[in-house]
């Protein structure tokens, strides 16, 4: 990596930060708090471990094509783990944008611009724009030119955003996903693996595709490790207390806890999380904020059937106890691009594994022989 | 099984004695009409009662209840946890055998959502019940000329709003029939509308355009420009519910001023209905009460209070909150609702603030703002 370039000076802050050094981590976590994307505590331990990951050579030895050279990039961020802005700035960087433009979050507004104020002062290279990132590119999209675009969000915004750009901009979209965590039935395997689950869990308060929305459970019932999970997550809540919840997402949280409750068999309500323990499989649905579902599988086959229709969206595979990772995940059909690791670590990839595991939907117009869906 | 309604041989043979006892208590306090006074003490009792008669009958209401009430007495109507509106698209939230029921009400809804189920056994409360609250707040006067935007009962059985439109033509404009209805599915019947219009604007007798709120649109967009009312004095227009994807979207004091525009009437004669498929009783925008124009007033069975988004506590008048409504008319599914409309409460009147930004829609087309505002 050249020096002095942006992409450097973004490694360089990265090392810094991992590195404890006092008022840059002060300041990145009060942009974090003041954003209202995570307590203090959790936003303190989120800087740290994304910011590790930037170790020398990391970003270099990610195979990034300079396919951006020159460009003008507009890239417009999910409101999900509020430091994944980092990775996404630096790869457009590497890429060979000759500026970039972000659209943060209202979640990673505050920490974006703290960064991109850091690494260009000058904002030659990297404009931090307004929030919300989608709709406030759709508002400017005229005024800046941008191309390409590359966004991360929703399906659902994805595809307003592309349809709403004009010929010739080529789009480069990536979708949201989710991760599942697998894990064995037995008593003692499932208080074993129960910390680990609830690590993964309350990581970045379930925000972001890697963290996991159901726990499925083989060959037996689901209570003991919903129990077991309950337990863990209230203990987490004394280490990592759970970020502020807006209304909407309260909302939500409201309506998917009483969907649950009405249904489950067990339904463990805490003051920050909920677990619910079904007797039968279903998809994952959880809204976030540390509440999940546990359900009960017989057999790999049933899980794979039950994942059949979104397969496309899975992300991450956690195994606890039940076999080797990367089998599992094959014997699940999900493929070899599906991040598989053991419980407890399904929220902290390595910086060259971290990008959305799916083909990202490209389009580029006129025509449609660039594009790719997501399903 | 749906069946026309017989609102004057109410179905009790789904009740047991506790049950009938209720019944009595509801069917007397609705006799007393829309200004009785419920004083704190029978209002806690009757409610506390049924909530205990309804968990030993209903599986979903009983876990939702132990889920959300912490394991506390309730000893008030303000310390019932409300079922959450999504429950009725994933439960059956019912005391009574299947085989029971008169009537099926269905939410609104996409193909692709799951739609809200509400079943009566016996459908005489809510017919009696909605007329006399009606009276009170929106039909004042002994005959009114009806005009219905909303798709005939006998083409939307599973409409509780063609239901209780249906009940009010009865009751109000007994000779008109079908006539009354302007709505065949989708289709307005403009042509029609604006003859019978015309006409009745050349009477005496009051005019009452009642319905859904996306059929008002319709009729705005479709009567030619040039063509305005004069309604006779007296007439009331009431639109209700959300825009489900069928219409533009237009905000409500613009809609109800194009409204009042065309029709020739004031503000006050335009009133906001507050109810719901999950819900029997409704709540009517209180003109008569000064100062309550975006304010409803429920009738002496229904209690609005708003609570934390995330706590579900509730809070004091004036603050802003989920609003979760006891409906001690919901005998046969759950007497607390917990909704997704903020809104805040003022003694007896509250308002309604929308539904909370990112909650499940109902039944209503992603908005760009909703895919966009969370991506």
């Amino acid at each position: 990596m050249a020096t002095g370039t942006a992409a450097s000076r973004l490694m360089e802050l990265a090392q810094r930060l991992a590195g404890g050094e006092r008022a840059l981590v002060e300041r990145a976590c009060e942009a974090i708090v003041a954003d209202g994307a995570l307590s203090p505590e959790m936003a303190r331990w989120a800087l740290a471990t994304t910011c590790a990951r930037f170790v020398s050579g990391a970003l270099d030895a990610i195979p990034m094509p300079r396919d951006l050279d020159g460009e003008s990039t507009a890239l417009i961020l999910a409101h999900g783990v509020p430091t994944a802005p980092l990775r996404a700035l630096a790869l457009a960087l590497l890429r060979g944008s000759a500026n970039v433009t972000v659209y943060a979050p209202p979640n990673a507004r505050r920490l974006t611009e703290w960064v991109c104020g850091v690494l260009d002062p000058s904002a030659r290279e990297i404009v931090a724009a307004r929030t919300p990132s989608g709709a406030a590119f759709l508002e400017e999209r005229a005024a800046v030119g941008a191309n390409p675009v590359i966004a991360y969000g929703t399906d659902e915004s994805l595809r307003v955003i592309d349809a709403a750009l004009p010929n010739g901009c080529w789009f480069e979209g990536r979708g949201h996903g989710l991760g599942i965590a697998l894990v064995q039935a037995d008593h003692d395997g499932a208080s074993g693996h129960a910390r680990a689950l609830a690590e993964d869990v309350a990581a970045y308060d379930q925000a972001g595709c890697l963290s996991p929305r159901a726990v499925y459970v083989l060959g037996g019932s689901a209570g003991a490790v919903g129990a077991a999970l309950d337990a863990e997550l209230a203990k987490c809540e004394a280490a990592w207390p759970r970020g502020p919840v807006d209304v909407g997402l309260a909302s939500r949280i409201a309506q998917w806890q009483g969907l649950h409750a009405a249904r489950a068999i067990a339904f463990h309500r805490g003051r920050t999380h909920a677990v619910a323990v079904h007797d039968r499989v279903e998809v994952p649905d959880a809204p976030g904020m540390r509440n999940i579902a546990v359900y009960p599988i017989a057999s790999l086959a049933e899980l794979c059937s039950m994942l059949a229709p979104i397969r496309a969206q899975i992300t991450t595979l956690g195994i606890g106890g039940v076999g080797a990772p990367a089998s599992l995940r094959d014997a699940l059909g999900l493929p070899a691009c599906v991040r598989a690791v053991p419980v407890g670590i399904m929220q902290d990839p390595p910086l060259d594994g971290y990008e959305d595991p799916r083909p990202p939907l490209i389009s580029r117009r006129p025509g449609a022989d660039r594009f790719v869906t997501l399903r | 099984m749906n069946t026309p309604a017989t609102p004057d041989a109410p179905r009790l043979h789904w009740l047991d004695d506790t049950g009938r006892d209720l019944y009595a208590s509801l069917d007397s306090l609705v006799a007393r009409g829309a200004d009785a006074e419920l004083d704190a003490h029978t209002r806690d009792d009757l409610a506390c009662r049924m909530l205990a008669w309804q968990r030993g009958r209903c599986t979903a209401i009983d876990r939702v209840i132990r889920a959300f009430g912490g394991g506390r007495v309730i000893t008030s109507f303000d310390d019932i946890p409300g079922v959450p509106t999504d429950v009725f698209r994933a439960a059956r939230v019912s005391c009574f055998d299947a085989a029971y029921a008169e009537r099926t009400f269905v939410t609104s809804g996409t193909t692709t959502d799951a739609r809200g189920v509400h079943a009566f056994a016996s459908l005489a409360l809510y017919a009696r019940a909605s007329c006399v609250t009606a009276r009170r707040w929106l039909l004042p006067r002994a005959r009114y000329r009806f005009f219905l935007l909303a798709p005939p009962e006998s083409r939307a059985p599973q409409s509780s709003l063609s239901y209780m439109l249906d009940r009010f033509a009865e009751h109000w404009d007994p000779a008109a029939g079908p006539s009354a209805w302007f709505l065949d599915g989708e289709r307005l019947d403009v042509a029609r509308l604006e003859a019978t219009l015309r006409t009745a604007c050349a009477d005496e007798t009051p005019v009452a355009i009642l319905g859904a709120t996306w059929a008002f649109v319709h009729a705005l967009d479709l009567l030619p420009a040039e063509s305005t009312f004069c309604l006779p004095p007296g007439s009331v227009i009431m639109p209700t519910g959300g825009f489900k994807g069928r219409s533009r979207v237009i905000d409500p004091e613009t809609l109800f001023a194009l409204i009042c525009a065309r029709f020739g009437t004031s503000r006050t004669q335009v009133i906001q209905e507050y109810g719901m498929t999950e819900l029997t009783s409704q709540a009517y925008e209180a003109h008569s009460v000064a100062n309550a124009v975006g304010r409803y007033h429920a009738p002496p069975w229904m209690f609005v209070r708003a609570v934390d988004p995330e706590t579900l506590s509730p809070l004091p008048d004036g603050s802003v909150g989920l609003l979760r409504i006891v409906d001690l008319l919901n005998l046969g599914s759950s007497i607390a609702i917990q909704t997704s409309d903020l809104g805040r409460t003022a003694g007896r009147l509250f308002e309604v603030h929308g539904r909370a930004p990112g909650a499940t829609p109902r039944g209503c087309a992603r908005a760009i703002d909703f895919a966009l505002g969370r991506d």
